[in-house]
């Protein structure tokens, strides 16, 4: 076996695993150390057909050039001897196991994964180079700090198996098509589209989940990319269903130009298993026609147009309210006063109808510039209707901003 | 060839026999479906004891801030204490969440579906109401012919909900083929519901306590 | 109709209330209230203040408490009588005691219970609740009412109505409150603030948890009464007319355990007195003495102060006999009887200062005595007091935490929403910088635009909140000794420590209600003291006590006068050092005069340079009247002391002694809320009035506004001068000692373990290192081939040691050296960690062979189990590198704060020298106003806010200390360099006079660099 280590200038652990993901092309053994900021690439059985180690390391060096990453290599025949090389700077590749010991003889002690506790004992007691440390008694290094440092030993000198979990797949869905040529119509578009629908629908199947949402981004020649989200208010896996719904959004949106790659993501699924659970709780038929009704509205109204209700803790009319956009209500403050069915944006009054009772005050605001004192009545009008008005402590001018209707 | 379900089953009646009560149609002999409306005086009044299921139901205020919708509140709130959804087409105004939630109105159940025009408004609720996913459709329209609301009547008919069309007081003598037509007028610390029109009841008026509160 | 307002949060409702006591009080005054009641949540902690202001305005204060439930409803109680004083106090306690510091915990259960005669306020919660109410009707009250705030919601009129039929149906009279949280509307963003800060969160985010608007402050009647029904209002007034207990009326009572039956109280202090008087004065005591103590006791009958005595002398009597070594000082600890008692060493025949001075027979508060102990061993005395009178009648004052600017732009910032970092940022920038007309700057700095309305807001904000009361803290040793059950007296809660309890009142609190106080303090150099004393009877052979070191010793002064103070007590710091070489200190007056002189108040007052002249006869010494001359002759016509300046109020404007005191003690909150004026014009038509010129009337004003909050009482320096003295002579005559015993009760003082050694160093004591074989716990002497005494340093030293674990290396060494370092882990069953300490501390250097092979051979202590232990294979010796000297000294700063190599400058020396760069120690020979170079590990950093802005460093190399003075020009331009870096080369003008040398810094360079590993510790003050 041979290891070739990474060490990723990226810290992040999503950044790690698609960087897993993309070593995925190299190797069928990929191994990811996230504490460490270790990938590991088993090559020795990939060796033969990317045509040698030359020329596999150039790809991968060329590889992580693309992703712009400044990463840092190292090959030898156990992983934790090719994580220590890659530590140092400019290493040459160690093949054999026998090579080993005098490859690592001069590296210095800080960069071994031993215990902390361990490398700052053997610094303490004047040591400084792995070379030194591989030089004393076992016994007398396991006497002082536990079989583990002898093993992690044994383990980077190969006197003892390292065997590894290998890393799984990604959680998250990406797909790209490049069109050889510009594609000028939205038929074209669909072709591509729907393929790569049902492979997305494959991809679900697979791994017996589904969708909530689906960003789709068409890139031009000349403009910024149009992007499109699709948001399905039920969990979907049905190609043909996705397709239907994009389709309408996408013959309803203004491509600026040409299309040059669709790139299709789709960054979280649902379990099926949960999706289920919760269909059956709701136990009301009209709630699947209730979400399909929903993507219907949202396809042709825009977004924007069909808008859950929410609540904001504020004493501020005007903000005690908001438009939800996930599905699920927040969870509901203490109640509110009295207040009117409709909500208008403040407009000024001359004639002022008669009040009703004491009013109410409302001061707040001041942090943001907006400090509002507002005294709060109910009036009505000659007519009969009731409104909600407020008088302006600064200005003394009346503003009406509800109705009961 | 449109699709066999937009062929009207029920052909608009020649607006003379509309007007006379008690004519009856054959499929429309069975005993109207409804909801009670939470105020028993105005129960007593519709044919059903209710707001009609399945039909359209034409409000029509002399002026706004009344109580329009208040009238609706006790409905709505049992629809939605039955994890019904209720949905505002095309509000004049905003839908006020906190004034939603006093009146009992799950903020969850309820959909504010804005649209650009009367047209688009007419389509939302049409299809909202021809899905029958919702407990009731509250639609603003300022349409005055009477050949969109026959689509909705059609469409509420397919959906069973509860289907109220706000409109203009222009309105207010023109034929309208909703089952139940309805003037609400400002009174005294009340709000005063006239029956224009009840398909299978007779007309009426009556004054609701909707202010209660100031 | 007239209100009083009966539900009123202050400030001590902390982030709850927005307004000072004082505050409330004035504006309650302001608006014409009837009365004002102060409830803050359980607890009575703001109301002495209060009390206080209300006695200044002539308002009538109404005492009582509020207490939530869980469910949001509340309930006020008031306090109408002393009986339902105590109820509420004992109450308090019981719901502070039942629940960790800073909370409460209350039940319906506790105030079925435990009330009969307060009144008592129900709140309701915001959906109120009839069960509630219920409940409430049926307490065993002395009277009950349902509370009603108009807050202008929109449901306040549908609340009203609801409480009257609830009132009806349960027979409850309503009464209107204001729920008043601030005393004016202006203070609505400072409440928005508090909330979000109690949240944890923003303003912005805070919501529904702020109020509505800012109506609950304290609203003009007009308002009033067109939002209540007249009968709320008017019942008001009946339940202020009922509550007529007033904080003035609480009867204090001694503990009286200390007087055996049979005599009297006074024929005990006197019989005391005198037992002592023979013990001082062998010989017979002098007849002026009798006179004097005579007459003390005579004011002490008057006064009734003789349990107060008494409690001292027990407390102190009770240190003697534990060889605890302890000082009083204070106003009546330097009296004739308290040398007597033993409180005090200082002979009263020594210092001129009169014993009414400090106990007038006008001020009805005791007298004050601040009594010292060895730090490490003040907790024996503190338990002896719990012991001796109970828990329940003993705790310890408390201390209010202040909002104070850094903790202040902090809360705010966060609340304000600005991110960590910025506030983190902001903070820590501020700790340099005073004056609010800083934030701007610091927030350009910051890359923020002062100008915006967060930057405003922020800067409006800290400056209303700073001094707001954040929390309360435990006072560092003052106890309140009581009688009777403290709780029926104040409230007691409990304390961050475990069994410590403290009441809800602060030090001012119970001076300003005159209650009892014995401040037990914790002091850090009589530790050192006894150690230094114990250390030289061990050596000497013979015992040798603090009583034993000679008077006057003029090699001691001598030292003095150079400026060689390090360690000594009080006169150590830089500013200290620099002046003893110019006021030349020749006498225990001298000293006295040296520890109160380098004070905020002479300096601020100017003081400082009249004095050193006339006292170097460079300016001539006048008294503007004969009266004066009495006051001010011992300081060279020069007020120094704060008795001083009071006396001059006394003598020359008229003041009587409590008026003085008044003064003195009212300054402070003068200066905040003024009152001032009124002062200013009794001060100077009195000094007019008896002849004085106005220009000396406004410069003695002008020292008076100095020395009220700042100003160092003679009393206590007078006490203090004798341990200068005493730790003086150690240094002088014992400095192996006096080194040891500082080492020994580090931290204390000034100076880090290094810092103190290396200037033993340089003063010819001699140190061994630290060795297992030959240390003990704490540092020893040890005789060299000369007999001399050297420091054996002690295991102590070792970082990261426990004592326990050095004390048995101690004790099993008893049967024999150690064999190895797996003989000594064995036979001391030390810890790895403890083994590792003491190999990083090279205490097994001897042992071992060197540090590193010390270290392999600490890893390699096995632990076997029972019958094994001990038998671990014997390993081949390992050959490992000895570590380079530099390496060593790295090595000896980590592991034990020290090193008796080389300095690590001396080892950089040859590099210093290339770059022309002077010893600290060469800097005295130099011409003053060259130009020069020096370097060193800064080792101090201090920005006095008396120094407009300078900051004073502190450079150490190998050859002594060499001081800075960085002006703020040089501040903002080579910041980095002054405020980050550990060792400096800084490049200057030399100024010397009168032995003080100084380099003025022009340009500071970082060379931090060249440390390498060395781990050093600047001393930062600010």
């Amino acid at each position: 076996m041979l290891w070739l280590c990474v060490v990723s200038p990226v810290q992040e652990k999503h950044a790690l695993k698609a960087l897993a993901s993309w070593a995925g092309q190299f190797s069928s053994c990929v191994c990811l150390d996230a504490e460490r900021r270790l990938l590991w690439l088993e090559i020795g059985s990939s060796l033969r057909y990317f045509g040698g180690l030359d020329v596999l390391l150039k790809k991968v060096a060329a590889g992580l050039h693309a992703l712009t990453l400044k990463a840092t290599i190292g090959v030898a025949p156990t992983p934790e001897a090719a994580a220590l090389l890659a530590r140092q700077p400019q290493t040459l590749p160690v093949l054999q196991l026998d090579h080993l010991r005098q490859a690592l003889a001069a590296l210095p002690l800080n960069e071994l994964a031993m215990l902390p506790a361990a490398i700052a004992g053997l610094q303490a007691s004047g040591l400084t180079s792995v070379g030194e440390l591989l030089a004393l008694p076992r016994d007398a290094l396991a006497r002082r700090w536990g079989l583990q440092a002898t093993d992690y030993l044994q383990r980077l000198l190969g006197e003892r198996a390292d065997p590894r979990k290998p890393y799984r797949a990604p959680q998250t869905y990406y797909r790209r098509f490049d069109f050889a040529e510009p594609v000028q119509t939205v038929e074209g578009l669909l072709f591509p589209l729907r393929r790569i629908l049902y492979e997305l629908q494959g991809y679900l199947r697979g791994r017996d989940a589904a969708l909530q949402a689906l960003n789709v981004a068409f890139r031009h020649h000349d403009h910024a990319d149009t992007v499109l989200t699709l948001r399905t208010t039920d969990p979907q896996r049905d190609a043909l269903r996705l397709f239907a719904l994009l389709r309408e959004k996408l013959e309803r949106t203004q491509l600026p130009g040409a299309v040059t790659q669709i790139r299709l993501g789709v960054e979280r699924f649902v379990a099926l298993r949960d999706t289920q659970l919760h269909l059956w709780d709701e136990s009301e038929r009209h709630d699947a026609s209730w979400s399909d009704l929903l993507d219907k509205l949202r396809a042709r109204l825009g977004d924007q147009a069909v808008r859950r209700l929410g609540l904001r803790d504020d004493h501020r009319p005007e903000k005690a309210w908001c438009v939800e956009s996930g599905a699920a209500a927040a969870d509901l403050p203490p109640a509110f006063p009295d207040r009117p069915l409709w909500l208008l944006p403040p407009r000024p009054i001359e004639r002022l109808p008669k009040l009703l009772g004491r009013p109410e005050r409302i001061e707040a605001g001041w942090w943001n510039g907006e400090d509002s004192s507002r005294d709060y009545y109910i009036a009505q009008t000659a007519e009969g209707s009731r409104w909600w008005l407020y008088r302006e402590a600064a200005t003394a001018r009346w503003f009406l901003q509800g109705i009961w209707a | 060839m449109p699709p066999s379900s937009l062929i009207p089953r029920s052909r608009p009646l020649p607006p003379v026999l509309q007007e006379i009560p008690g004519i009856w149609r054959a499929h429309e002999l069975a005993p109207v479906k409804a909801r009670s409306t939470g105020h028993g005086a105005l129960d007593a009044l519709l044919p059903g004891g209710g707001w009609p299921i399945g039909a359209l139901t034409e409000l029509i205020p002399l002026i706004e801030g009344i109580g329009e919708v208040a009238v609706l509140q006790m409905a709505l709130k049992r629809l939605c204490d039955e994890k019904r959804h209720v949905v505002f087409v095309h509000p004049p105004y905003i839908p006020y969440a906190p004034a939603l939630l006093s009146a009992g109105l799950l903020l969850p159940r309820v959909l504010w579906v804005d649209a650009a025009h009367d047209e688009d408004a007419h389509w939302a609720a049409e299809q909202t109401l021809r899905e029958g996913a919702a407990g009731a459709v509250l639609l603003w329209s300022h349409a005055v012919a009477d050949r969109p609301l026959r689509r909705l009547q059609l469409a509420a008919e397919a959906g069973q909900s509860l289907a109220f069309i706000y409109r203009p007081v222009v309105t207010l003598d023109s034929s309208s083929p909703a089952a139940l037509r309805i003037v609400l007028r400002p009174a005294p610390a009340a709000l005063g519901v006239e029956v224009l029109k009840a398909r299978g009841g007779r007309g009426g008026a009556v004054f609701l306590p909707v202010h209660a509160h100031v | 109709m007239s209100y009083a307002e009966l539900l009123c949060a202050s400030n001590f409702s902390f982030q709850r209330g927005a307004s000072h006591p004082y505050e409330l009080v004035e504006r309650a005054k302001e608006l014409g209230y009837a009365a004002l009641a102060i409830t803050d949540e359980c607890s009575l902690a703001g109301i002495v203040r209060a009390h206080d202001a209300a006695k200044d305005a002539g308002v009538k204060l109404i005492i009582g408490s509020q207490f939530r439930f869980p469910a949001g409803e509340r309930v006020v109680l008031l306090a109408p009588n002393h009986a339902a004083y105590t109820e509420l106090c004992e109450f308090i306690t019981q719901a502070r005691r039942a629940s960790k510091k800073g909370s409460y915990a209350i039940s319906r259960k506790a105030f079925a219970s435990a009330l009969k005669h307060c009144i008592g306020l129900c709140m309701p919660a915001a959906s109120i609740d009839e069960e509630v109410v219920c409940w409430f009707a049926r307490l065993a009250l002395a009277r009950h009412y349902l509370a009603f705030t108009h807050g202008l919601a929109q449901d306040s009129e549908r609340r009203l109505e609801i409480l009257r039929k609830l009132g009806t149906a349960s027979g409850l009279p309503l009464v209107a409150v204001g729920d008043v949280h601030y005393h004016q509307r202006e203070r609505r963003p400072v409440h928005d603030v508090l909330t979000a800060i109690r949240l944890a969160t923003t303003v912005d985010q805070i919501g529904r948890a702020a109020f509505p608007n800012g109506e609950r402050h304290l609203r003009p009647l007009a308002t009033l009464r067109k939002l209540y029904p007249r009968e709320l209002l008017a019942a008001t007034l009946d339940i202020a007319l009922e509550c007529s207990f007033s904080l003035d009326t609480l009867h204090y009572e001694y503990p009286e355990e200390l007087v055996p039956a049979g005599v009297s109280a006074l024929q005990h202090l006197r019989k005391l007195t005198l037992e002592g008087a023979a013990r001082r004065w062998p010989a017979g005591v002098p007849v002026e003495v009798r006179a004097q103590i005579d007459k003390e006791l005579a004011l002490i009958a008057v006064l009734r102060y003789e349990h107060y005595f008494l409690t001292v002398e027990d407390v102190v009597r009770f240190a003697r006999s534990k060889n605890i070594l302890c000082q009083g000082r204070g106003s009546a600890a330097n009296s004739a009887v308290c040398y007597c008692l033993g409180v005090t060493a200082v002979d009263p025949a020594r210092v001129s200062m009169l014993f009414e001075r400090f106990v007038s027979k006008e001020r009805a508060e005791p007298p004050d005595i601040d009594i010292d102990f060895e730090h490490e061993r003040r907790e024996e005395v503190i338990q002896y007091v719990y012991n001796k009178y109970g828990r329940h009648r003993t705790a310890l004052a408390a201390t209010v935490i202040c909002y104070r600017r850094r903790m202040a732009v902090r809360d705010v910032g966060k609340a304000l929403g600005l991110s960590l970092e910025v506030v983190d940022a902001l903070s820590q920038a501020l700790q340099w910088f005073d004056g609010d007309a800083q934030l701007p700057e610091e927030f350009v700095k910051l890359g923020f635009d002062p100008r915006t309305r967060m930057a405003r807001h922020l800067v409006a904000l800290v400056k209303q909140i700073v001094g707001f009361p954040r929390h309360l803290s435990q006072h560092v040793g003052g106890f309140v000794i009581s009688q009777h059950s403290l709780s029926t007296l104040v409230p007691v809660e409990n304390a961050a420590m475990a069994d410590r309890t403290v009441i809800q009142w602060d030090k001012n609190d119970l001076e300003s209600l005159g209650l009892l106080k014995v401040d037990c303090l914790a002091l850090g150099m009589l530790t050192a003291i006894r150690r230094a004393l114990d250390l030289v009877s061990l050596f000497r052979g013979r015992t040798f006590k603090m009583e034993d070191i000679p008077d006057a010793d003029p090699a001691t002064y001598d030292m003095l006068c150079r400026g060689e103070s390090v360690g000594v007590f009080q006169v150590e710091s830089r500013a200290q050092m620099s002046m003893l070489p110019r006021l030349k200190p020749r006498c225990y007056y001298d000293l006295v005069i040296q520890v109160a002189i380098i004070r905020p108040g002479p300096i601020q007052g100017g003081m400082v340079h009249p004095y050193l002249r006339r006292r170097q006869g460079e300016e001539k010494v006048e008294y503007p009247s004969t009266a004066l001359e009495r006051v001010l002759k011992r300081t060279y016509g020069v007020p120094l002391f704060q008795e001083q300046v009071m006396e001059i109020a006394i003598v020359a404007a008229g003041f009587t002694p409590g008026e003085a005191d008044m003064v003195r003690r009212s300054m402070a909150a003068w200066q905040r809320r003024g009152g001032l004026e009124q002062f200013r014009d009794k001060l100077l038509q009195g000094m007019l009035d008896r002849g004085y010129t106005p220009q000396f009337a406004n410069q003695i004003y002008q020292q008076i506004l100095g020395f009220g909050s700042y100003g160092f009482p003679e009393s206590h320096a007078a006490s203090f001068a004798l341990l200068a003295y005493t730790s003086s002579w150690l240094r002088c005559h014992e400095p192996a000692a006096f080194v040891a015993g500082l080492l020994n009760s580090w931290p204390m003082g000034f100076y880090a373990p290094a810092q103190l050694v290396n200037d033993a160093r340089r003063n010819g004591v001699s140190f061994r290192p630290v060795d297992v074989q030959t240390s003990d716990w704490y540092c020893t002497l040890e005789p060299d081939a000369a007999g001399v005494p050297v420091v054996r340093v002690g295991l102590c030293m070792i970082t990261g040691l426990v004592q326990q674990e050095g004390r048995a290396i101690v004790m099993a060494r008893a049967h024999g050296l150690f064999a190895s370092v797996d003989d000594l882990a064995h036979r001391a069953t030390l810890t790895r960690r403890s083994l590792d300490a003491l190999a990083r501390g090279g205490a097994l250097n001897a042992l071992a062979g060197h540090r590193r092979a010390a270290h392999w051979q600490a890893f390699g202590v096995e632990r076997l189990p029972g019958a094994l232990a001990g038998t671990s294979a014997q390993e081949p010796v390992l050959m490992l590198p000895q570590a380079t000297e530099a390496e060593e000294i790295a090595a000896d700063y980590a592991g034990l704060g020290l090193s008796l190599g080389r300095h690590p400058l001396a080892l950089l020396r040859s590099r210093f020298d290339r770059l022309h760069v002077h010893r600290a120690a060469d800097l005295a020979q130099l011409k003053s106003g060259r130009r020069v170079r020096v370097a060193g590990i800064v080792t101090h950093r201090q920005r006095p806010e008396t120094a407009s802005g300078v900051i004073f460093m502190s450079l150490e190399d190998e050859t002594g200390i060499s001081n800075l003075i960085v002006w703020p020009r040089i501040q903002t331009t080579q910041r980095a360099a002054l405020f980050g870096a550990r060792l400096i080369i800084v490049e200057g003008e030399l100024q010397s006079a009168s032995n003080v040398t100084h380099v003025i810094a022009e340009k500071i360079r970082d060379y931090t660099a060249w440390l390498g590993r060395l781990p050093t510790q600047s001393r930062d003050f600010h």
